[in-house]
């Protein structure tokens, strides 16, 4: 039987940080220039150009130490993190466990303190890192070249859908073939990144089946399509069988094709971009190569690639000198697009990565993907039973690593939708869950994702707490609709605020002015 | 602020579709059901929804005494203030003769219990004048204005009551056509369109980068009309999607109506199928503007019959455009778009891939499969 | 294998797991869906797993002893990536379970996340004198990228961004690439290391949707015509973006009160580790205007109010922004970018406050005029050749020695020094130059160091 616990989340109450502290107080001490330097330097303020001496300090607060440390302890006890409690919710993201080991090494001073364009005889360590990282995510993918650059997957789909267009433009045809397809299950990053790089862009809808209609890519594939990027599997979990003839339908219009490998958590070692016969594709190493998410980044996105794109491949690569035995960074690609990111990755991420890779070989991956598939599996299982949730779709097929389900039964008949419930879910002390990416074609829904480092026993609580919210919302759903009760919020905001652009206010400033203003 | 809030139920509504006729407008249908012994279900309904507002406070009801509405919340014990009827039997008149009363004592929102007939009255009666809450009870449900059921139009109304935020749109009011009604094959007319209180708008949650688009129609409407052509007759259906179109085109147009534009010009206003096809015959060159029916995702053959098989056929399905939102393709939940003009060879032909432009830059490919 | 991080590794378990679903193996899930042409049927060939914590602590840290940090070495590069001096509180607030290993959770259930991100932005919005700040993105090059585009979706029929030569290469490449759907960028001559007002005058046409300056500029000078530029652009219905240096605006008046329509620019020096380029973060700040809200195209927090008086909710706000500029300019795409170092700059801008931010501009700007005053006594080296005032960095030009900088910079490396960051390669009319950077963690001692050690260097030991 799961036990359900009796949580309660901080309540501290906590004043917004320019109510704390009294004018005068100092949160730290400052060196000063020393007298010699100072006897050189003088008044600074003559060193500054006429009128840009600042008339006014900025109104930061002053704030002791002590306080300042508390206000921040208290606020990170009103978060919910991975580490905290099962983060199943967050389908998409992976929330698997970060190792601690692995923050020590993020962490060293060998790491942090390195600056991005030290010599490179003074970075063999890392460089020796990165170069090693890319050779194993070529095994993974199966791909020619990787490069570590981009600071998250959005920017590494940014980046590959980059290169499609420096491909059709070295042939001549990069005026001409101004399409590329995409789907609407995919990342929204998908669509966007194209749209940034100036495409028209053609979506294809799933069929019965969950899948892109295939059908519908024959009809629209042509001399204007640059490419197709496509997800899979999908944010169903559905996994696209077919995957191989969408390729092939898009290679014989002279297009190109990228595999969006975010959800590759239930992948490893099963299946491979290049088997599929891709041209790119993208890992996020801060989802299944495991770093902590650090509330939205910093994160790192990779592109795998085959021999024909890498040369328009970002700059600079780690490289290895066989005959000075040395590594360096390559950024001697003539064709490449340039710099998508300063500098050459994020590296606190990419050394996580490496240890991540390390720490469990190829077997040890293909081990995370089994698992992923069973949890996974196992919670769809558990959540069968739950009264008002279904699973649309490709009825009797398999889900991979996540599903996406639907509460539209329970609303129809409770009244109580997918957002309700995502409050109520932080009262039994979870994090907030993932819904849908917009627009929600499978209504009320919600995307779970029990990634490997879950127990059987995490499972059965977590589903266990969807089954008491199931209960409550058919016996009494105002408990669900008022929720949340227990978390440091306890009441709900007026989402006005957030809506109308005459009461929106991003900074305490602004919402001191509009405040008065309203209060006229 | 105290809601007012006019409540009007079709104590009959409903009562056909047990006894397996088509409707219960007809009063002879009527009498048979009941004579057969079928009960009458809308009140249930009625009650079912008006439950969750029970006890809430914060409003006023106007409802006509009896089974019109008055006895349910009276029931309930929600305030009211009542309305005398003075039919025994509960006719078109009596919903009529309230909605009077409604738009004099300025109701915030009108609550209806019933079918496509009891919401072609609403339409009628008060249009987009006061926004409504449908309470599905009837026996044809072809409008687009009900909530899914009784107990959603509960949750709905009391989050209305609490000022939670709720939102409004134009949903379609589909009936039958009467002409066809009885006979074998079923074909139903757009006859309006009433503002309908819906769910509000949801918060975009984490990782939403694409959030949805409040502009989505007037973005698709300016795609189309930066594209038409010199000399080219647009013949532009019926819809709230196409009504912007319409505006946009040349700053008329009719909601349900099929309209007929050239060079920015209103050409044939509210056309018939007759003067359709003589303007085709005038122009060297046609086109088709359609947007299908939310939900059930017809593009020919419902609510816009004027455009017939023989339309079709003279103007070629090359030359038809689709004028379908994001959100609006998202409700057909995966299923194909349909055609259904009562000719199985312009069907047949109409079947197919169809790319469909969302805007300037963003398109899908979508199917439209026959009946 | 039965492994730490997978707790249903452990065979019992699985098999009542595998039972509960009705199968008999894993596989027959994963290949009742992946067709058997596209499975791996070989294992990855990846080196054998380091089991033990210990050994594989052990490894890594090896390999990572390969290094040479600015903890070991005097650094003296800068160039858009800075050492500053880390308060502890930041690091332990880095490091902090319930920041680190959250994500995107929301209003309820991260309350406290969401505050300590609205008091970031409102932090930096008092440090910029600004309305409006966003969430932080990648890295400045985003901001800057973001923040042209913004201007491209404001004048419309607008296709040129002027911005100057000496514009950080790295990032004028990103923002080129990133622009080159709805624009380009042209570059206004900067012989004397600031822009040249008659080459601007003379570019400045109504094809201009914004002037983009740095300043202090990417060799460190302050642009001391900001405001001239700003206004000769306005008069033209052209747009100003300014990319200043967030930690001398302890002493240094904030864009927005010279001019300019977006501050841009990067928060990495607020209490961030230089982490080899992996510590930084882009933000974009304007005034409250609706025109230009509605073209950030990142997340902004917004402030709610609940139904107890005084108590707030934070949520994402405004998410239609964009869209509906996006008929004509395509909108831009995001994702997860740089979320914690929002709340380490924030902690580090509370720790601050308005003397620590005074003082530590002074002293780093202190350091650096000890400095040139100190390298200008070598022969053979031309230090600040245009004599441009700065606020942390400035040139130095080893062509009179006839040495190159690489050369130069090897041999510091045996004196344990970082020299500056080479320019040859990006600006060769300026010859043989290095920008060097000095702050809080140059003090007078390696200053002095660098200054013998150059010396020597130059003038032959």
């Amino acid at each position: 039987m799961a036990r359900i616990r009796d949580f309660h989340q901080a309540r501290w109450d906590e004043p917004i940080i320019f109510d704390i502290g009294r004018k005068g107080e100092r949160g730290i001490l400052v060196e000063r220039p020393k007298k010699e330097v100072m006897e050189i330097a003088g008044d600074t303020s003559r060193h500054i150009p006429e009128g840009f001496l600042r008339k006014t300090p900025p109104a930061l607060p002053e704030i002791s130490q002590m306080q300042v440390l508390r206000h921040y302890l208290r606020l990170s006890q009103e978060t919910i993190g991975t580490d905290l409690n099962i983060d199943i919710g967050l389908g998409t993201c992976t929330m698997k466990y970060s190792p601690k080991n692995h923050e020590t090494f993020a962490n060293s001073p060998k790491v942090a303190e390195l600056h991005p364009y030290q010599d490179e005889s003074t970075v063999q360590g890392i460089l020796e890192l990165m170069y090693h990282l890319q050779e194993y995510l070529k095994e993974i993918s199966g791909m020619d070249e990787v490069c570590l650059n981009a600071g998250g997957g959005s920017q590494a789909i940014f980046s590959n859908t980059s290169l499609i267009r420096a491909y059709h433009e070295a042939r001549g045809e990069g005026a001409k073939r101004n399409e590329i397809i995409t789907t609407i299950l995919s990342h929204p990053a998908n669509a966007g990144a194209p749209s940034t790089l100036g495409y028209k862009l053609i979506t294809l809808y799933p069929d019965e089946s969950g899948c892109p209609d295939l059908e519908a890519l024959k009809a629209c594939v042509g001399e204007h399509t640059a490419g197709l990027l496509i997800t899979n599997p999908e944010d169903t979990g559905i996994y696209n069988e077919r995957i191989k003839e969408y390729v092939k339908i898009v290679h014989e219009a002279g297009g190109l094709c990228i595999y969006d490998q975010a959800n590759l958590n239930g992948l490893f070692g099963l299946t491979r971009a290049r088997e599929a016969g891709f041209d790119a594709c993208h890992y996020n190493l801060h989802k299944s190569f495991s770093s902590p998410h650090g509330s939205q980044g910093p994160g790192a996105g990779v592109q795998c690639v085959t021999r024909d794109l890498a040369k328009y491949l970002p700059v600079p690569i780690a490289a290895y000198d066989e005959e000075t035995r040395t590594y360096y960074l390559d950024g001697g690609f003539p064709e490449s697009i340039g710099k998508i990111r300063k500098y050459q990755g994020v590296t606190p991420v990419i050394v996580r990565a490496y240890a991540y890779i390390r720490s469990l070989g190829g077997e040890g991956l293909k081990q995370v993907a089994e698992l992923a598939i069973l949890n996974n599996n196992y919670l769809l299982k558990k959540l069968e039973s739950v009264k008002g949730i279904s699973l649309p779709w490709a009825k009797g097929k398999k889900r991979l690593e996540q599903a996406r389900l639907s509460w539209e039964k329970l609303t129809e008949e409770t009244g109580v939708n997918t957002d309700d419930i995502d409050r109520r879910i932080v009262d039994y002390g979870f994090q907030s869950y993932f819904a849908s990416h917009h627009p929600m074609i499978i209504p009320e829904p919600f995307t779970p994702e029990a990634c490997e480092t879950y127990s059987k026993q995490d499972i059965d609580e977590y589903a266990k707490a969807f089954e008491m919210i199931s209960e409550e919302a058919y016996q009494d759903p105002e408990i669900v609709k008022r929720a949340p009760h227990k978390a440091a919020l306890k009441t709900q905001i007026n989402q006005d605020m957030l809506i109308k652009p005459e009461l929106f206010a991003c900074t305490w400033r602004a919402y001191q002015k509009k405040k008065s203003k309203r209060n006229d | 602020m105290i809601k007012r809030i006019g409540l009007i139920v079709n104590p009959v509504a409903g009562l056909g579709g047990r006894a397996a006729f088509k409707g219960s407008d007809d009063i002879g249908n009527q009498e048979r059901a009941l004579k057969a012994g079928y009960e009458k279900n809308a009140c249930k309904r009625a009650e079912e929804c008006l439950r969750h507002v029970k006890g809430l406070g914060k409003c006023m009801f106007i409802a006509p005494k009896g089974e019109m509405g008055g006895r349910i919340v009276e029931k309930l014990a929600i305030p009211y203030q009542s309305i005398p009827v003075f039919h025994k039997r509960t006719t078109r008149r009596d919903t009529l003769d309230c909605l009077e009363v409604f738009k004099k004592e300025k109701a915030d929102l009108i609550v209806f219990c019933g079918g496509d007939g009891t919401a072609r009255d609403v339409c009628e009666g008060c249009g987009e004048e006061i926004p409504v809450l449908g309470i599905p009870a009837g026996v044809k449900m072809y409008s687009g204005c009900f909530a899914v059921n009784p107990q959603m139009a509960g949750n709905l109304l009391n989050d209305y009551i609490r000022d939670r935020r709720c939102s409004f749109e134009l949903r379609e009011v589909m009936d039958l056509d009467e002409k066809f009604l009885g006979n074998y094959s079923v074909s139903s007319r757009l006859y309006g369109y009433l503002s309908v209180l819906n769910a509000g708008e949801r918060l975009q949650g984490a990782k939403t980068a694409s959030p949805p688009d409040p502009f989505e129609v007037e973005a698709l409407a300016e795609k189309i009309v930066s594209e038409m052509k010199r000399d080219v007759l647009y013949i532009i259906g019926p819809g709230s999607t196409t009504y912007q179109i319409k505006k946009a085109a040349c700053g008329d147009g009719t909601l349900i109506g099929v309209d007929a534009v050239r060079n920015g010009r209103m050409i044939g206003k509210d056309a018939d199928e007759k003067t359709l096809i003589d303007l085709i015959r005038e122009n060297r060159a046609a086109e088709i503007i359609v947007t299908c029916i939310g939900g059930v995702g017809f593009v020919f053959g419902r609510g816009n019959q004027q455009i017939s098989a023989d339309v079709i056929r003279l103007v070629g399905k090359e030359h038809i455009h689709l004028a379908v939102t994001k959100s609006k393709l998202a409700g057909l939940n995966q299923r194909p778009m349909y055609v259904d003009t009562g000719d199985k060879g312009i069907d047949g032909y109409l079947s197919g891939y169809y790319q469909i432009n969302f805007n300037k830059r963003e398109s899908t490919v979508y199917k439209i499969q026959s009946m | 294998m039965i492994h730490p991080y997978m707790p249903n590794s452990v065979d019992t378990v699985k098999k009542e797991m595998m039972d509960e679903i009705g199968v008999k193996s894993i596989s027959d899930i994963y290949e009742s869906v992946i067709p058997k042409e596209l499975r791996l049927d070989r294992p990855l060939k990846l080196p054998e797993p380091i089991l033990s914590e210990q050994e594989l602590k052990k490894h890594v840290e090896t390999l990572l002893e390969k290094n040479i940090s600015c903890a070991d070495y005097s650094n003296f590069l800068g160039a858009g990536c800075y050492q500053r001096y880390v308060p502890a509180i930041c690091d332990e607030i880095a490091g902090r379970a319930e920041f680190l290993t959250a994500y995107c959770g929301d209003t309820y259930s991260d309350h406290g996340k969401m505050q300590a991100i609205f008091e970031y932005a409102s932090m930096m919005a008092e440090l910029l004198d600004t309305d409006v700040v966003s969430y932080t993105m990648f890295d400045a090059g985003q901001a800057v990228s973001s923040s042209m585009r913004m201007a491209f979706r404001l004048r419309k029929n607008r296709k040129t961004i002027l911005v100057p030569h000496t514009m950080n290469p790295e990032i004028y490449s990103q923002a080129t690439h990133y622009c080159k759907s709805d624009g380009r960028l042209v570059k206004v001559k900067a012989e004397s290391g600031l822009m040249d007002m008659k080459d601007y005058a003379r570019k400045l046409t109504d094809d201009v949707a914004a002037v983009f300056i740095e300043n202090p500029t990417f060799l460190g000078a302050f642009e001391k015509n900001a405001k001239e530029i700003i206004d000769l652009a306005h008069k033209k219905g052209a747009l100003a973006i300014v990319m200043p240096s967030v930690t001398s605006l302890g002493i240094i008046e904030p864009p927005a009160n010279y001019g300019a329509d977006i501050t841009c620019g990067d928060i990495q020096e607020l209490g961030i580790h230089m982490n080899y380029g992996g510590g930084l973060g882009g933000f974009i700040a304007t005034a409250m205007d609706d025109e230009l809200v509605e073209e950030y195209p990142t997340y902004l927090y917004g402030i709610a109010e609940t139904e107890e008086e005084g108590k707030f909710g934070w949520g994402r706000a405004l998410n239609h922004r964009c869209s509906h500029g996006s008929r004509e300019n395509a909108k831009e795409y995001f994702g997860t970018e740089a979320g914690l170092w929002t709340i380490v700059a924030g902690t580090y801008l509370a720790l601050m406050g308005p003397q620590g931010m005074k003082e530590t501009a002074e002293l780093i700007q202190s350091r650096a005029v000890y400095a040139e005053a100190m390298l200008k006594k070598i022969g053979g080296i031309e230090v600040n050749a245009w004599k441009n005032q700065y606020f942390q960095e400035f040139t130095v030009c080893f062509d009179k020695a006839k040495m190159t900088v690489k050369e130069v910079n090897q041999k510091l490396l045996e004196y344990g020094i970082f020299g500056g960051k080479d320019l040859s390669g990006w600006f060769p009319e300026y010859g043989q130059s290095a920008l060097y950077c000095f702050g809080e963690m140059t003090d007078q001692k390696r200053i002095d160091q660098l200054c013998m050690a150059l010396k020597n260097i130059v003038e032959g030991e």
